[in-house]
């Protein structure tokens, strides 16, 4: 299993080593989850996708016009983003990085929305 | 041995996606290859049928299935010229030449202006010069005005730190005796004026890194860690100062942005500033739903959140095209918009060096990108006018203005290369709308300068 990795990584193109790193460095550092949070919360809510897409839908054109430091791949393999309620977004480590027993180690990030107070948008909960 | 972390996230990040990725479609742009498919939103005033036009509309606007890097990739554009407007594209809504099912943005739709917000926040600075702004102790905000009036040093830095005399040589500071957290040249604080935060010369070291060097970024921990977010002043404001001190070097910041910010709430008081924003700018011009972020101080995010409509983007532009007067009433000193066109001081410094020009970009003296060549930098954008002037944010969010065309262009996207299209963009949005006012003429290219070196 490791061999196989290892085989992968080998074959990754040399130009990528250094998005690697600040892949990592982005999830590590809890950036990766904040930044999606936030970023995401504010493309439903404040650009107005989740009012007229629903939450699905809606959540999928955020992603396909977010500006994320690592690839949409990476992302969904990486973090579970959950919409809560109609005001809320919710991103933690995802299953399929749970089933691989990586080591994410950052807290759950979430962003609200302030529907009472809309013309200022989202901002992070710490 | 355990497999680490450290083997398995490579292959996520890269080997899976680039498995995925052999499934991804070819870039699909939608049909306008004839003037027949021109949507409504676009002017009859136009002839949308010329080559020129369909080069402009295939290149700039939106195909959302290319691969990043390969198209340009819009969200919506406005093309104001003579204060006409001439072209609304909006990505999800059809009537506007968009696509139901995959677009996102409508007319009504505010996008993120991202680094384009930190041109919004100089312009609420102007506002508030212009509205003869005090500071706490009652003296008028001025472009002099030293950051230690406002935010005294004694406060910032818990100590009273030994002034720097502006001219000291740059070998007596080396002798300076190290502090730590980044203190040694706390001194210069005391020369740091308002103007030095606005053209990005306060002397603050700042990394504004976001998709590379994230681990360098200072930019990202404010945006998005605890030690940023919930106080983004208190952030940016302890950043070391670099030996130089201010007005020396010219170092794009996001920090400088959130402090102008503050530097607003100390003016009118926490109560005022709470619709400060609306006041002095978007609601004089009309601006519809703006949407501006705060940090969990209550400070407008000045550097990134700033929301409009690309309709009020384009007003904005409109704004600096006709001097800072809005309906008859100058909102801006005539000043401050011919400073927006001229350099940004230290990159006329006889000693900044070029290859700092080169890489840093650009900049002005007021918090807009220039088309200008310097030194023997040749104009960045070399098929453009070289008298634009634009505010850009990540991704391609662009508010321009083409003085020479008396044009306006507001685009917002999602481009991680948007930078490198730009003049593609501008001389084909010039070539088909105003074909009359050529982006250049043989006067204005200089030798050597032709194809952009």
């Amino acid at each position: 299993m490791k061999f196989l990795f290892l085989l992968l990584l080998l074959l990754s193109p040399m130009a990528q080593a250094k998005q690697l790193n600040e892949g990592i460095f982005a999830i590590r550092s809890e950036i990766l989850g904040n930044l999606l949070a936030k970023e995401l919360c504010s493309c439903l809510f404040v650009s107005g996708s989740y009012e007229r897409f629903g939450k699905k839908d809606g959540l999928e054109r955020c992603y396909a016009h977010a500006s994320l430091p690592i690839s949409e791949t990476a992302v969904k393999a990486l973090v579970e983003v959950t919409v809560v309620g109609e005001n809320s977004v919710r991103v933690e480590a995802g299953p399929l990085a749970e089933a691989l027993a990586l080591k994410l180690d950052f807290p759950p990030a979430v962003a609200i929305y302030h529907k009472d107070q809309p013309q200022y948008g989202c901002s992070l909960v710490f | 041995m355990k497999i680490s972390s450290s083997y398995l996230l490579p292959f996520l990040l890269f080997g899976v996606p680039a498995l995925w990725g052999c499934s991804h479609t070819s870039p699909v742009g939608r049909n306008l290859s004839s003037a027949a498919n021109v949507p409504r939103s676009f002017s009859p005033d136009v002839d949308w049928g010329t080559s020129a036009c369909q080069d402009f509309l295939q290149y700039s606007l939106h195909q959302i299935d290319a691969p990043q890097g390969v198209s340009f990739n819009t969200d919506a554009m406005v093309v104001l010229k003579d204060g006409k407007n001439l072209l609304e594209f909006y990505d999800g809504d059809p009537a506007f030449g968009g696509d139901a099912n995959k677009g996102l943005f409508f007319q009504n739709s505010v996008h993120s202006l991202w680094s384009a917000s930190k041109t919004i926040t100089g312009t609420l600075i102007a506002r508030a010069l212009k509205e003869g702004a005090t500071i706490p102790l009652g003296d008028r905000l001025t472009l002099n005005t030293k950051l230690d009036k406002i935010f005294p040093a004694k406060t910032i830095f818990g100590f009273y730190p030994t002034p720097i005399l502006p001219g000291t040589p740059r070998s007596e500071l080396a002798k300076l005796p190290h502090l730590g957290d980044g203190n040694t040249y706390a001194g210069h604080y005391f020369q740091i004026t308002l103007e030095n935060l606005i053209y990005m010369g306060s002397g603050f070291e700042w990394n504004e890194s976001y998709e590379a060097g994230l681990a360098e970024s200072t930019f990202l921990p404010m945006l998005y860690l605890r030690s940023g977010n919930p106080d983004m002043f208190n952030y940016a404001i302890h950043q070391p100062i670099g030996i130089e001190g201010p007005g020396k070097r010219y170092t794009y910041s996001g920090g400088n942005s959130v402090i102008l910010s503050t530097i607003l709430r100390e003016a009118y008081g926490a109560q005022a500033y709470a619709h400060l924003p609306w006041d002095l700018l978007f609601d004089p011009l009309d601006m519809k739903g703006p949407v501006f972020e705060r940090d969990g101080r209550g400070i407008f995010i000045g550097n990134s959140y700033a929301y409009l409509r690309p309709l009020d983007m384009a007003s904005f532009g409109q704004l600096y095209l006709q001097g800072g007067v809005w309906r008859g009433k100058q909102l801006l000193d005539p000043q401050w918009v011919k400073d927006a066109q001229r350099l940004s001081p230290p990159e006329t410094l006889p000693d900044t060096p070029l290859s700092y020009i080169v890489e840093e970009g650009v900049y002005s003296a007021r918090t807009f990108w220039l088309n200008q060549k310097v030194q023997s930098h040749c104009a960045e954008f070399p098929h453009s006018p070289s008298d634009m002037y634009f505010a850009a944010g990540h991704y391609g969010q662009l508010m321009m203005v083409l003085p020479k065309q008396n044009m306006v262009i507001a685009r917002t996207g999602h481009d991680s290369e948007y930078w490198s299209k730009i003049d593609g963009f501008v001389s084909k949005a010039v070539a088909c709308i105003a074909p009359e006012r050529p982006s250049k003429t043989p006067l204005d290219l200089e030798p050597n300068c032709q194809e952009g070196k």
